[in-house]
């Protein structure tokens, strides 16, 4: 089973739903595929002195000038510009790469070989409570994180609740993050910018055919347009979690709120329950 | 020799554009016979690379040099490789201006920094 959290807006809350969900639900395995900023290690802490470390690579062209005859056919293939055909030489725009494979299927001279370059690290380990947690990052100055998203996805396991922290808004990483989901979680905020941002949202998750249920994260802030929108549109609301100091509290210590909250143990259960119930039924809210 | 300028106008008097791969048009301006075209920029639109696109046309038309804002890093490669000049068109507001201080020799070239993320 997979369930992933997002948003369309950034700080909405994908960290404390998905934290929180993985903490109080058996059998599960939180992943953290926000890999330009991953931050739900910090809250859902695995033990530091038993990390696995993996290098995640790309593999990107070379060229070789030998066969090469600047024909210009695999530059006018890439559509993410990361060859340019000059003078002399056809120039590899590296962190431009998407590592499709594509360029060296298309040379009619068999001039090019690919190389595997590192561009981030997946790091796994157990939290005290032997709960696995696994999350990606990607290095400074890379552009895309999705063939590290990638390389998560084919490590999860069927038999496990796979909990996925998606990266906000609705591109190529979020896309790669949510694909292949049982149930998206949507988090947003009762405030113009995330009801705005969760529009885009609605309109990839019902492209993608994934049922979803929202979750109103500090409830109380802002207007009602975020319930207006859900009304008018169909939506269920599956959870609200109120804007309250103690739990803003709790969140700026490093902690999982519902740890210190019992009640809300509770709700997290109940959430869990609201969502493989509407798995079931699969037709909701896409 | 060609000049390219990079500008959203289509004549002499047309205002700079404040890009250089996404610039809307380039005018070309030829100072053998002082006469100019204008072509669209058709790599405006690249999802990314649009620089290195750009360089690509100016290739294509011929163009010796091209007086621009700053230039990208990738496209600063790209001028590199095609063996085209940039120099920034520092306070010009027009395409006439920008020449005209060129042509003075007021312009300052734009060459790549020895360091950076660049790696091509």
């Amino acid at each position: 089973m997979k369930i992933t959290v997002l948003s369309g807006k950034g700080g909405t809350g994908k960290t404390t739903v998905s934290t929180n969900l993985a903490y109080n639900i058996d059998n599960t395995h939180l992943y953290d595929t926000d890999v330009e900023e991953p931050n739900s290690h910090l809250f859902y802490k695995p033990v530091e002195n038993n990390l696995k470390i993996e290098k995640a690579l790309k593999s990107v062209p070379v060229i070789n000038n030998e066969f090469c005859t600047l024909c210009g056919k695999c530059s006018n293939f890439c559509r993410y510009n990361a060859l340019l055909t000059a003078k002399t030489k056809v120039l590899v725009f590296e962190e431009s790469c998407h590592d499709c494979g594509g360029c060296a299927h298309v040379c009619p001279h068999g001039a090019i070989s690919y190389k595997d370059i590192e561009i981030g690290q997946i790091i796994t380990g157990k939290t005290q409570y032997q709960k696995p947690i696994t999350y990606g990052l990607l290095n400074v100055g890379e552009l895309s994180g999705v063939k590290i998203i990638e390389d998560i996805k084919d490590t999860i396991s069927p038999d496990v609740i796979n909990i996925f922290d998606a990266p906000p808004g609705t591109s190529c990483a979020t896309h790669a993050s949510v694909e292949d989901s049982d149930y998206a979680v949507l988090v947003t905020e009762p405030t113009p910018f995330g009801v705005s941002d969760m529009k885009m949202v609605v309109e990839m998750l019902r492209n993608m055919k994934i049922p979803f249920g929202v979750v109103v994260n500090k409830a109380g802030l802002g207007d009602d347009e975020i319930y207006e929108y859900c009304e008018e549109e169909g939506l269920e609301i599956i959870m609200e979690i109120p804007y309250s100091r103690n739990i803003a509290k709790l969140y700026a210590t490093g902690d999982i709120f519902s740890k210190n909250m019992p009640e809300y143990q509770e709700k997290f259960q109940k959430l869990f329950e609201i969502i493989t119930t509407n798995m079931r039924s699969n037709s909701k809210n896409i | 020799m060609k000049i390219a300028i990079c500008t959203i106008g289509n004549d002499l008097s047309a205002n700079l554009d404040d890009r250089f791969g996404r610039s809307t048009n380039y005018l070309i301006f030829d100072d053998e016979t002082n006469e100019f075209t204008v072509i669209e920029n058709s790599a405006k639109n690249e999802g990314s690379g649009a620089g290195g696109k750009a360089v690509s046309l100016l290739n294509e038309n011929k163009v010796d040099v091209v007086l621009s804002p700053h230039v990208g890093p990738k496209a600063q490669t790209a001028l590199e490789a095609f063996g085209i000049k940039a120099y920034h068109y520092g306070e010009a507001k027009t395409v006439k201006e920008a020449l005209d201080a060129f042509k003075a020799g007021k312009l300052q070239e734009i060459v790549k920094p020895k360091s950076g993320l660049r790696k091509a």
